[in-house]
C-alpha cells in the first residue's frame, strides 16, 4: 500500500484530515461559505452517524477539489481550525506525488501567457474570443467557453511605466509599486490610473523587478513554483522595505500574499520585514486621508456605483478602504455590499467542472450589483471585476480608476 | 442546600465567567490575527504580548467559572452529566434555533438565519452523539455488576 515516497509527501495529512474535519463536522460553522463543507459532511456523516469506513484520502480530494482557498473560513473559526491550510497541504502533496495538471499549469500561468503574448496581442485576443478555439481550448486543457477571458494588453504597464516621465515628488513618501501580473499584463489601466492618483499626490514611485506574487501557483499546490516566486520577489522587495520604500500593492490579493503567505512559508526575517512594508493602494490612500494628506479636491462625478471588497481585503481587515475613498468623491452614489466570495477565485471560474458552480457561489452578489441599478462596480480584485462583469453584466473598476477620473485624468 | 438567592448569584457569576473566558480567547486570536497584518515589528511584538495577556485571563476566568458550577452543584455524575448535555442540546436543536432561524428571517438576515441553521444542525449532531455515549456506558456499568 505505502509507496517509499509516501511518508515524506503526506507526512501526518492524513491524520490532521481526521482530526480537522472532525471538529467541523461538529460545528458547521462554516457550512454556508462554500460549496465544500456540504458535500464533506455528508463524507463524514457515514463514519460518524453510520459506524461505516472513515473517508479515504481519494474522497478527500474531492472535496479539496471544491475549495477555491478564499480563506473566508479562517477568520470565522473560533477554534483554530486551519482549514484553508489543510486543503491546502493537501493539494501541495498530491501536486508532488503526481504533479501539476496541464488546466492548472495553464491556469496559474497568467504572468507567462500575457508576457509571451503581449506583441501579438490582437492575434491572441482573437484567438481568445473565437468560439472554435474557445471549444478547443475548452476540450484541451478545460477552460470553460462561457467565460469571457481578459484581453491581453498591446503595452503591458511595466513598459508604459518605463516609458513613462518620472514626476519629482513634493514630500517624502518613496513608493516601490508592485502591481501584479493581471494589471501588468491584461489590465494596465488600473496600473496607469494608480501612478497618476499617486503623481497627484505628490508621492514618488518606482517600478522594481517583479514577478507575479505566486498566489496562483501556491493555491494550486504548486509549492516549489510559488516558493521561486516569493523568494525572488523578498531578494529585491528587502534592500527596499530597508531603505523606507513603502511597497504599494494595487491588487488586494497580492497585498495579502505578501503579508500572510510569503512570511509564513519563507519564514525569514526579509519576508517578515517586507510584508510590514506591504500596503494595498486602497489602504495606503485612506492612511494618507487620515493623516490629512490626501487632495480631495474631486470634480463631481454623477452616478451609482456598487462596491465589492474582495476575499484578500477582507482578511487584511482593509474592506472598508475602498469604499471610504470613494465616498469622498462628490456626486456619487457608492452601494457597499457584505455578501461574501464572488466565486472566481483564481481558477475556479475559468475552468469547465466548476463554472457553475462559481457562478452560483456568485449569484448573491450578481443579484445584490443589479438590484442597485449601479453603472459600474468597484472591486480590488481583478478577477472579481471578471467574474462580477460576466455575471451581473455591468461595467467594472478599480477603486484608484474612479479617484483618477474623479481627479480629471 | 444553596439558598435560592444566593445560587442565582452563582448562576450569574458562571455565566459571566464563561462567556469572559470565551471573550478573552476570540481577542487573543484576533490579535494574533492582527500580527499578520502589522505595520511594523515593534506593533507586531506587542499585539503578541496582548494574545498572551488574553489568554492567561481567559484560563483564570475558567477556573472561576469552574468554582461557581460546582458550588451551585451543576457538575454531576457523569451519566447524569451525559443526560443534561443531551437535553441542553436536543433543547438548542428542537426549540431555540429553529425560534431563532425564524426571527433572523424575519428581520430579513438571511445570513444569519443561515448561521443559526448550520449550528443547530451540528447541535442535532451533538445530541445524537452524547445518546450514543449515554447509552455505551449504561451498557459498561450494567456488564460491570
Ligand atoms: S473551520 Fe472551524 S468554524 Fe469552520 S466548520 Fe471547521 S471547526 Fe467550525
Ligand atoms: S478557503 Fe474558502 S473555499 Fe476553501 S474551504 Fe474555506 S471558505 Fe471554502
Ligand atoms: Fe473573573
Ligand atoms: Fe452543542
Amino acid at each position: 500500500m505505502s509507496t517509499p515516497t509516501e511518508p515524506t509527501v503526506w507526512g501526518d495529512l492524513d491524520k490532521r484530515f481526521k482530526t480537522d474535519t472532525k471538529k467541523c463536522y461538529y460545528c458547521g460553522i462554516c457550512e454556508p461559505l462554500c460549496p465544500a463543507f456540504t458535500p464533506l459532511f455528508k463524507l463524514l456523516s457515514r463514519e460518524y452517524e453510520e459506524q461505516g469506513a472513515p473517508a479515504t484520502r481519494e474522497e478527500f480530494g474531492a472535496i479539496a477539489d471544491l475549495c477555491y482557498y478564499c480563506k473566508l473560513c479562517l477568520p470565522a473559526c473560533g477554534i483554530g481550525v486551519n482549514f484553508p491550510r489543510l486543503i491546502l497541504d493537501y493539494k501541495i502533496a498530491r501536486v508532488k506525488e503526481r504533479g501539476q495538471t496541464l488546466q492548472n499549469t495553464l491556469l496559474m500561468n497568467q504572468e507567462l501567457i500575457g508576457k509571451l503574448s503581449s506583441p501579438v496581442a490582437p492575434i491572441a485576443n482573437w484567438a481568445l474570443a473565437n468560439g472554435l478555439n474557445r471549444r478547443v481550448m475548452e476540450f484541451v486543457v478545460g477552460i470553460d467557453h462561457r467565460r469571457t477571458m481578459p484581453k491581453i494588453a498591446g503595452e503591458p504597464f511595466p513598459r508604459w511605466f518605463k516609458n513613462h516621465p518620472p514626476k519629482k515628488g513634493a514630500g517624502t513618501r518613496k513608493v516601490a509599486i508592485f502591481s501584479g501580473c493581471f494589471t501588468d499584463y491584461y489590465d494596465p489601466a488600473v496600473g496607469i490610473a494608480a501612478v497618476k492618483v499617486l503623481e497627484r499626490n505628490g508621492v514618488e514611485m518606482i517600478y522594481p523587478q517583479q514577478r507575479c506574487c505566486g498566489i496562483p501557483m501556491l493555491s494550486e499546490g504548486s509549492l516549489d513554483k510559488a516558493l521561486e516566486n516569493f523568494k525572488a520577489n523578498i531578494s529585491v522587495l528587502a534592500p527596499l522595505a530597508k531603505e523606507g520604500y513603502t511597497i504599494v500593492a494595487l491588487d488586494g490579493p497580492c497585498a495579502m500574499t505578501f503579508r500572510q503567505e510569503v512570511p509564513q512559508f519563507l519564514g525569514t526575517e526579509d519576508a517578515r520585514n517586507v510584508g510590514f512594508r506591504v500596503r494595498d493602494i486602497n489602504q495606503y490612500l485612506s492612511e494618507m486621508f487620515k493623516r490629512g494628506e490626501l487632495d480631495t479636491n474631486f470634480n463631481p462625478v454623477e452616478g451609482t456605483v456598487a462596491y465589492h471588497a474582495s476575499c484578500a481585503a477582507k482578511l487584511q481587515r482593509i474592506e472598508t478602504a475602498g469604499f471610504d475613498l470613494l465616498k469622498l468623491i462628490p456626486g456619487l452614489t457608492v452601494a457597499r455590499v457584505d455578501k461574501g466570495c464572488c466565486g472566481f477565485d483564481g481558477t475556479f471560474g475559468f475552468k469547465k467542472q466548476t463554472f457553475d458552480l462559481a457562478n452560483q457561489v456568485g449569484a448573491e452578489l450578481f443579484a445584490w450589483v443589479k438590484s442597485t441599478n449601479a453603472q459600474e462596480a468597484i472591486t480590488d480584485c481583478p478577477l472579481c471585476k471578471v467574474q462580477i462583469a460576466d455575471g451581473a453584466h455591468v461595467r467594472t473598476a478599480h477603486p484608484v480608476e474612479v479617484i483618477a477620473r474623479a481627479y480629471g485624468f | 442546600m444553596i439558598p435560592e438567592t444566593v445560587r442565582q448569584e452563582l448562576a450569574g457569576g458562571f455565566a459571566g465567567e464563561s462567556q469572559a473566558n470565551r471573550k478573552y480567547l476570540f481577542f487573543a486570536k484576533k490579535a494574533e490575527e492582527e500580527i499578520n497584518f502589522a505595520p511594523s515589528a515593534e506593533v507586531a511584538d506587542l499585539l503578541k504580548e496582548v494574545a498572551e495577556l488574553f489568554r492567561e485571563t481567559a484560563e483564570e476566568e475558567t477556573a472561576h467559572a469552574y468554582a461557581h458550577l460546582v458550588a451551585m452543584e451543576g457538575v454531576h455524575d457523569t451519566l447524569e452529566n451525559l443526560k443534561v448535555a443531551f437535553d441542553g442540546e436536543t433543547y438548542e436543536y428542537t426549540t431555540m434555533y429553529p425560534a431563532s432561524v425564524q426571527a433572523a428571517k424575519a428581520a430579513g438576515r438571511e445570513d444569519i438565519a443561515r448561521q443559526f441553521e448550520s449550528t443547530s444542525s451540528a447541535e442535532k449532531r451533538h445530541a445524537a452523539r452524547y445518546e450514543r455515549m449515554m447509552q455505551r456506558l449504561k451498557e459498561a456499568y450494567a456488564r460491570a455488576n
